[in-house]
């Protein structure tokens, strides 16, 4: 899921780094103090689940989690995944810093997508909550799949096939995403209501 | 129903990546390697799934000029000559062309034909071994040692030493680059975390300030 650097042109890059500077600075104003360690977690989180493979298709893919930090975070989902993506090109060499900017929304913008249409859902009991944390797992990567695919196609009319192909390769991280959401947000909800903020969003 | 406390959360996402074996995460890596007269190079994902199909491009790294390109087969490998340049050194970059690219600098000094103005490998002749009072060894070996000219035999030696060398320049090509360390892991959370520290720290100015 992250581009490397050197592939996309400047216009791409420039756009990517204007929507993660929007998306960053609602999402910082958004952000209140008992909300901090909720998002750092679930930037930890961001940041090393990207070390979990994923042995199926074609391609070798990782988790990501956009679904989960859409329905827990909202808009502080961009400040949440620009960081973890700055320390994983710095640390990890994933991406780099100049498709920062791209990387961010390619996987942020699909996570916020996620919060308003999941997360009225997920406030619901029983098998709703359960469905709307599946749909947040796999729309996330759908769209997030879908995001690269258009930021490489414009860069390079040869790039459409590749395009279809990343989509493809995540459709197996899609509904394994879509899973682990879904245990994650019923186990939460359970056990510590709180950090859903249930009926506060 | 027993609650689980933000603590206890952040000691399982801290468990994570002791649990996990860090490797590579979606990203593309070459490395090359010298193989007689040829250079071959290995493209592969994470946990050493070959990247097939990609391309290949070898680049000048002074000029930028691209001599040659092609197309990685099912195992990811590539191999081409050592191309005719006067630059020292050689950029291959593979593209998967789904946004991953990467590159490996070869230096070609280490390929470059072999300098022909070294002394040569002095061969013991017979007359010195005399002189150093050593036994003469059997006659047929003598005559097939003095059959064999300098030349040759520093070929012999060159060939036979450039086959297991390939081996240790591949193992050292491959292990060039480490993927994340538990350090890695463990300071970029300990990053994130001071980060939290910081924002804590600002929003509760904000708040005494009110």
């Amino acid at each position: 899921m992250h581009i490397s650097e050197g592939v996309l042109s400047p216009p791409v890059l420039l756009v990517g780094a204007a929507v993660t500077m929007v998306g960053t600075a609602i999402g910082l104003k958004k952000l209140d103090y008992d909300r901090i360690m909720t998002v750092s977690l679930l930037t930890a989180t961001f940041f090393v689940a990207s070390l979990i493979h994923v042995p199926l298709g074609p391609g070798n893919v990782h988790l990501i989690m956009g679904g989960l930090m859409g329905i827990v975070l909202g808009w502080s989902c961009f400040p949440a995944i620009l960081v973890a993506l700055f320390l994983q090109s710095v640390f990890f060499n994933y991406g780099g810093l100049v498709v920062l900017g791209v990387n961010t929304t390619t996987m942020a913008l699909p996570a916020l997508i996620c919060f308003y249409l999941c997360r009225p859902w997920v406030e619901k009991n029983g098998h709703k909550r359960k469905f709307a944390a599946f749909s947040a797992g796999f729309l996330a990567i759908l769209f997030s799949s879908f995001l690269m695919a258009v930021a490489l196609w414009t860069t390079d009319k040869g790039f459409v096939q590749a395009a279809q192909l990343v989509i493809a390769v995540h459709i197996p991280l899609m509904i394994i995403e879509g899973i682990i959401t879904m245990f994650t947000v019923s186990f939460l909800a359970k056990v510590q209501p709180e950090f859903l903020r249930m009926g506060q969003q | 129903m027993k609650r689980v406390s933000l603590l206890q959360l952040l000691f399982i996402i801290l468990c994570i990546p002791i649990m996990c074996r860090p490797g590579y995460a979606h990203k593309v890596r070459i490395f090359a390697w010298q193989d007689g007269e040829n250079i071959l190079t290995e493209s592969m994902f994470s946990r050493g799934k070959p990247a097939l199909n990609a391309t290949i491009s070898v680049v000048e790294t002074g000029t930028g000029k691209e001599l040659l390109s092609g197309i990685t087969d099912t195992e990811g490998l590539f191999s081409f000559r050592v191309p005719r340049t006067d630059s020292k050194e050689l950029k291959i970059i593979v593209d998967t062309g789904d946004g991953h690219k990467n590159s490996w600098n070869y230096s070609l000094e280490d390929s470059t034909p072999k300098d022909k103005n070294s002394p040569p490998l002095q061969l013991k002749t017979p007359a010195d071994r005399q002189a150093q009072n050593q036994p003469i060894s059997e006659e047929a070996t003598v005559n097939t040692l003095q059959n064999i000219s300098t030349a040759e035999l520093t070929r012999i030696i060159e060939t036979a030493l450039d086959k297991k060398f390939t081996i240790i320049n591949r193992t050292l090509a491959e292990n060039s680059e480490q993927g994340p360390t538990l350090q890695d892991i463990l300071g970029g959370i300990g990053y994130i975390l001071g980060l939290a520290g910081i924002a804590a720290y600002m929003q509760s100015l904000k708040n005494k300030k009110e």
